[in-house]
């Protein structure tokens, strides 16, 4: 990499538990749930918002929630957790914009910060937070009904329809999302059985992982993993107090024999089942990014260093694939062998389709999704980039390891990926 | 029930199949409370029970009064030598906090300090296998599930902590608190519950969120903790607490039985802790005290209450155990025991004027005569004021603040305080009385009188812990809410609370539980559940029912209900009749002498019952019952229902042939009517004929009873087992089934052809008459969802049409009639 480039930093990434659909966050909105996640990035970042400016906020969501406030996320965000810590003009006032590239919006928020830091000109950033957040348990029922010409309060018709369930038609391909997986697992050559025990894996993983996992209440030093989560430590929409510290999507009982009998979703013979599909989930996750250069001179500590991004397209039928090119090419990009990164994270949407991903690239188990993937956590849509990010950065740190790439398969037939590296 | 079970609720069968499966339970702490959980454990359950104490008189003293308690069972002949072994034989004591290791449920009864539970805690989490625990239990009557549940490290321990609260006795008290907090989880909240409630046969109160003490010790605490500083003679501990006596008992007397223990450290405990905005929060702190000098006094020189050695407390007891009668009262000026004197009637007249008023005498109160008491000059009047009043408005904060329903505060105060009147039905019926204006302007009229204590009397938010927040009534007259509770038809007791936070009218049975359905299922469940009086047939049962139905006949209109499922909870899921006390017995009145039950009022029941059980009968959802042991009423009103499952019981019965006590096969079905000489009230004999029963088989019943196996043999039980568990599920799946066929009509349409055509033979002129339309399926709905219909769709079930049709012609008894006055 060219030395004269400017370097973009992670000072600090936080995350909340995933929440299963009609669970913990049932009552907490998509928004609610970003004020705390990008609250606690701040704490960890140790920054002094009266003196380090932020100078962009960059919000991902994707789904409307009940609450129908996406348009104004990022400003609303800024705002209440400007309040919460007491700043009036740094965080209240900065700029803010919503971003979306659907399961790759939580990529795309790192990513849209990382170009504005690296940016020259007027629009150089230093010092950006970026945070991804979804609550798919408060996706609404939307009426498809247009205005009428004579009255714009009167509405055609229409019945109502799962604005959740429809996104995942991709309706000009003619295709689902379970399906682009099960074609994608069939062409390479991924059979039932295999997409089960991978599921299997997963969740005891994801269990293991958990009873070491890091909490404020313990100083012990085996509790160290999944650093990046926050307890969070809330009051809900029904006012009922709540102490959330763990995945809630972690199936502490699950069973090879239970997963093998469960009913595929596309008919007989389809290797997507609920138990090796990502689950519905909420949850959010933000980051405090830096230019390197600014960190040092302030005394900023970090975490580590984005090295590079990298979004690539495939065939919109088998989506699932995306992660295979998204990866080739960010090697190629930054000059590196694939035996160069130490642990990889790649999102588990359904395991036919990561399964496909791990064959192709070849990609060892052991080095990848260490602790469990999304599909014993949960994929909260737009802030999975950013959660696996983390996540992938706090083992990495665990560990005492360099460098990771985190990767996600997009809808529409993308990829996306991202190269951090432990300082 | 003894088995837990989920009625159709997703979430429960995952809990449920675990907690029927638990095998060990662990109690920490064998003091008063933890004997009697240990008691009723043994009873209800097959649990081996380990008691684990730190000292050896404690296990000692356990061992001997559960090792009384059984051996007195076996010695009334309740239990047979060999079940007396094997409840024993359950047992095991233990010092060794190691005994954790196997416990499924581990429940601490520790001492109130937070010390000493801490150790307890910290052992729970060296020695617990946390792949065996379902949840752990704290008995604590005033720390938060917070407080306690930071005392454990491992965040999995913390999700499985939950606070569940008995109350004294606890194998008779049905009360019981289960408080959530933050930090549990919804599976063990979930579990939690069920396991008190199914398991434990107890009523919950639910609390997601903490607050001190849950909802009845708060108010209990406060109702001594308000009077102890006034009391300055012994006199002033027989006057001042009558008030209190009008709406259950005097504190101190009930403080005596418990002993003062309790009291103090809570009022010390909640002196500290209780937030700023707790209203009573001054009465825990005074005189830079938490309570008053000469109670501790009193703690101190072991005079704390009936089980002190001398029998000295607030009131010196004499008498026979358990019969004891307070004679004389503790005077704090002098510190001795004084002679209790006559009330004077000058100054008390007002109590005196609403005895009469409720002309069952008694010294509990009618609403009525309470607002007679709260309006008068006399000291009554005024101590009725300065008392009480801020512990209705303690109520109000309660649930403004969302730390309970309205139902929560009603339950707790009736089932664990023995309130004649619920503490919000006194609310409604002086909301009725004076209007919320009237009443606040009694509050302000109050809080002039008192000038000491003005804060406790503040409803405008303006002064002392409660400024900010104006109080609740202010809420209600903004939006129009009248009342706190709604009434039913029948008896006028309350069926349903309003949520204030929407400002619905939410279902609140105190005497049943009502399982809503599912969209999957269409089953709705009613299990009844009385807290205080077994499951009787009484005026509150009765106006729930009709309530319940009024409210399932909805759900069935719009198409998401198509059965209900009826059962009971208890030992023996026994169902009793009616409530002998409510309507066999008068009153005695001291002018006109003892009052028989007069025909209208005692007739008026079983009209009403009658009336109620026949519309159950003719309604168009399918009824499927699941009971054990049933007695009268009891037996009569699954008469009623479209399918009956009994459970085998066997039990020790006394053999009128050998003149001993045997263990054999329990009768189901009770008629005692003949032998009681009551008469039959509702209508079981001519049910029985409508069954099928021919006289020798209906006299058979009503002289000896029937087993379930004989019942079945009979085909009066659709079907007996003896695993409750079994049985529910089995009767469940058929309720399932069937709910399919309870289209709107249908099944109306069915029961009137079946009764026609049993009294009448076919009669096709009928339909004619009936309808005016014969073929015209547009017009007869006899044809449209009848045999014709059926015919017509070749033999096939006619998919569910759930959009109903108007009034079935000839049906006379029609529910919208019936339902909608």
């Amino acid at each position: 990499m060219n030395n004269n480039k400017k370097e973009v930093v992670i000072v600090s990434a936080a995350r909340t538990p995933i929440g299963k659909h009609g669970g913990y966050y049932n009552n907490l909105p998509a928004e609610d749930l970003a004020v705390l996640a990008v609250k606690e990035a701040i704490l960890r970042s140790g920054i002094d918002l009266a003196k380090t400016k932020i100078d962009q906020v960059i919000a991902g969501m994707i789904y409307i929630d009940s609450q129908n406030q996406q348009i104004y996320l990022p400003r609303n965000v800024a705002v209440r957790v400007a309040d919460l810590l007491n700043d009036k003009d740094n965080l209240k006032t900065a700029p803010g914009n919503t971003t979306l590239r659907i399961c790759g919006t939580g990529f795309q928020v790192l990513a849209d910060a990382f170009d504005h830091i690296t940016a020259d000109g007027p629009n150089k950033a230093n010092c950006i937070i970026s945070f991804a957040t979804e609550n798919m348990s408060q996706t609404n029922l939307i009426h498809q009904g247009r205005r009428k010409r004579d009255s714009v309060w009167d509405f055609e018709d229409a019945p109502t329809k799962d604005y959740l369930m429809e996104g995942f038609n991709h309706n000009l391909f003619k295709t689902l999302m379970p399906k682009t997986a099960d074609v994608y697992g069939k062409q390479t050559g991924i059979t039932r059985k295999d997409c089960d025990e991978f599921s299997y894996l997963s969740h005891k993983r994801a269990i293991e992982t958990q009873k070491n996992q890091w909490n404020r209440f313990k100083d012990s030093n085996d509790h160290n993993y999944l650093m990046g989560i926050f307890t969070v430590d809330t009051v809900d929409k029904a006012g009922n107090t709540l102490c959330v510290w763990r995945d809630e999507g972690v199936k502490y009982d699950v069973n090879l024999e239970e997963l093998s009998n469960l009913r595929p979703l596309l008919g007989k013979g389809g290797l997507v089942t609920p138990g090796t599909a990502s689950q519905i989930s909420d949850g959010a996750a933000a980051a405090v990014l830096m230019d390197k250069d600014f960190a040092d001179k302030n005394n900023i500590p970090y975490l580590a260093i984005i090295k590079g991004y990298q979004f690539s397209t495939v065939d919109p039928e088998i989506m699932g694939q995306g992660p295979v090119p998204a990866v080739r090419d960010l090697l190629k990009q930054l000059n590196m062998q694939q035996s160069d990164v130490d642990l990889f994270e790649v999102n588990e949407a359904f395991a036919a389709q990561y399964l496909g991903v791990e064959k192709e690239l070849g990609l060892p188990r052991e080095k990848t999704n260490v602790n469990g993937g999304a599909i014993a956590m949960g994929h909260n849509i737009a802030a999975t980039g950013l959660r696996i990010t983390t996540d992938l950065v706090y083992e990495l740190k665990r560990r005492g390891l360099k460098t990771g790439i985190a990767s996600a398969c997009i809808g529409g037939g993308q990829g996306g990926a991202i190269c951090v590296e432990i300082v | 029930m003894g088995t837990c079970f989920s009625f159709g609720n997703k979430i429960l069968q995952k809990e449920a199949a675990r907690l029927n499966k638990v095998k060990k339970v662990a109690l920490i702490g064998t003091g008063t409370m933890g004997i009697g959980i240990a008691i009723d454990l043994l009873n209800k359950t097959g649990y081996e029970i380990i008691c684990i104490d730190i000292s050896d008189q404690a296990l000692d003293r356990a061992k001997n009064e559960i090792g009384n308690y059984f051996t007195g069972m076996y010695q009334g002949g309740r239990i047979m030598e060999d079940q007396l072994a094997a409840y024993m034989g359950r047992l095991s004591y233990t010092k060794d906090f190691e005994a954790l290791a196997n416990a499924e449920i581990i429940w601490e009864v520790a001492t109130e300090r937070i010390d000493v539970k801490e150790i307890i805690f910290r052992n729970i989490e060296k020695y617990v296998d946390q792949s065996k625990l379902i949840f752990v239990f704290s008995n604590t009557s005033s720390h938060t599930t917070e407080e306690l549940a930071i005392l454990f490290s491992d965040s999995y321990l913390r999700d499985k902590f939950l606070t569940g609260h008995g109350y004294f006795p606890f194998h008779a008290n049905r009360l019981f608190d289960v408080m959530k907090g933050k930090y549990a989880s919804e599976e063990s909240f979930v579990a939690a519950v069920a396991f008190a409630e199914q398991i434990l046969e107890k009523k919950v109160i639910a609390l997601r969120n903490d607050h001190h003490g849950y909802v009845a010790d708060p108010i209990f605490e406060g109702m001594g903790a308000i009077i102890s500083w006034d009391i300055k003679t012994g006199q002033d501990l027989v006057e001042l607490p009558q008030v209190f006596a009008l709406l259950t008992a005097n504190p101190f007397e009930v403080l005596d039985r418990t002993g003062h223990m309790p009291y103090t450290e809570c009022a010390r405990h909640m002196g500290k802790a209780l937030p700023a905005d707790d209203r009573l929060r001054v009465v825990y702190n005074q005189n830079d005290r938490h309570y008053p000098q000469w109670i501790e006094d009193l703690e101190k020189s072991g005079k704390i209450g009936i089980n002190s050695k001398d029998k000295e407390g607030f009131f010196k007891w004499t008498g026979p155990a358990n019969r004891e009668k307070a004679t004389l009262v503790y005077n704090p000026e002098t510190k001795s025991y004084v002679e209790i004197n006559e009330i004077n009637y000058q100054d008390y007249w007002s109590l005196s004027e609403a005895a009469a008023l409720d002309h069952r005498a008694s010294s509990i109160k009618s609403i009525e005569g309470l607002i007679k008491i709260s309006e008068a000059d006399d000291k009554g009047g005024k101590t009725f004021r300065r008392y009480v009043l801020p512990i209705m408005l303690y109520t109000l904060d309660l649930i403004q603040d969302n730390h309970c329903t309205v139902a929560d505060v009603n339950t707790s105060s009736k089932v664990g305080l023995r309130f004649k009147y619920g503490l919000c039905e006194i609310i409604d019926g002086f909301l009725n009385h004076f209007g919320i204006d009237g009443l606040i302007a009694l509050i302000k009229k109050a809080g002039c009188e008192n000038p000491d204590r003005s804060e406790l009397f503040d409803v405008d938010g303006k002064i002392g812990p409660r400024s900010g927040k104006p109080n609740l009534l202010y809420t209600m007259k903004k939006k129009g809410w009248k009342n706190l509770l709604g009434y039913g038809r029948i008896y006028g007791t309350p069926v349903s609370q309003l949520n204030i936070n929407t400002g619905d009218m939410e279902l609140y049975y105190c005497d049943l539980r009502y399982v809503h359905p599912t969209k999957k299922d269409r089953v709705a469940s009613i299990i009844f559940d009385n807290p205080l009086r077994g499951n009787v047939w009484n005026r509150n049962t009765l106006d729930q029912l009709d309530h319940a139905i009024g409210v399932s006949m909805e759900l069935y209109e719009k198409g998401q209900l198509g059965a209900l499922f009826f059962t009971a909870s208890g030992t023996g899921m026994r169902m009793l009749g009616a409530d002998a006390r409510q309507f066999n017995k008068g009153w005695f009145d001291a002018k006109i002498g003892y009052q028989f039950l007069g025909e209208e009022d005692a007739s008026w029941f079983t009209k009403a019952g009658m009336k109620l059980f026949r519309f159950i009968q003719e309604m168009p959802i399918w009824t499927v019952g699941v009971f054990g042991e049933k007695w009268g009423g009891g037996a009569e009103f699954t008469y009623f229902l479209n399918q009956r499952f009994d459970v085998i019981l066997k039990g020790v019965e006394f053999d009128s042939l050998t003149r001993t006590n045997v263990f054999k096969v329990k009768k189901n079905y009770n008629q005692p009517e003949i032998e009681y000489a009551i008469l039959g009230g509702f209508g079981a004999v001519q049910e029985l004929v409508r069954l099928g029963f021919g006289e020798s088989l209906i006299d058979e019943l009503f002289m000896q009873g029937l087993t379930a196996e004989r019942a079945y043999a009979l085909g009066l039980s659709n079907g007996i087992g003896e695993n409750e568990f079994e049985l529910l599920e089995r009767a469940f799946e058929i309720a399932r089934l069937k709910q399919k066929y309870a289209v709107p009509y249908s099944m109306a349409l069915y029961n009137q052809q079946k009764k026609n055509a049993f009294y009448e033979g076919c009669n096709d002129d009928r339909l004619t008459q009936e309808t005016g339309e014969t073929f015209n399926p547009e017009k007869n709905p006899y044809i449209t969802t009848g045999l014709l219909r059926l015919l017509n769709m070749g033999g096939q079930n006619a998919p569910l049409d759930l959009t109903p049709r108007g009034v079935l012609p000839g049906w006379k008894n029609n529910y919208l009639q019936l339902y909608k006055d």
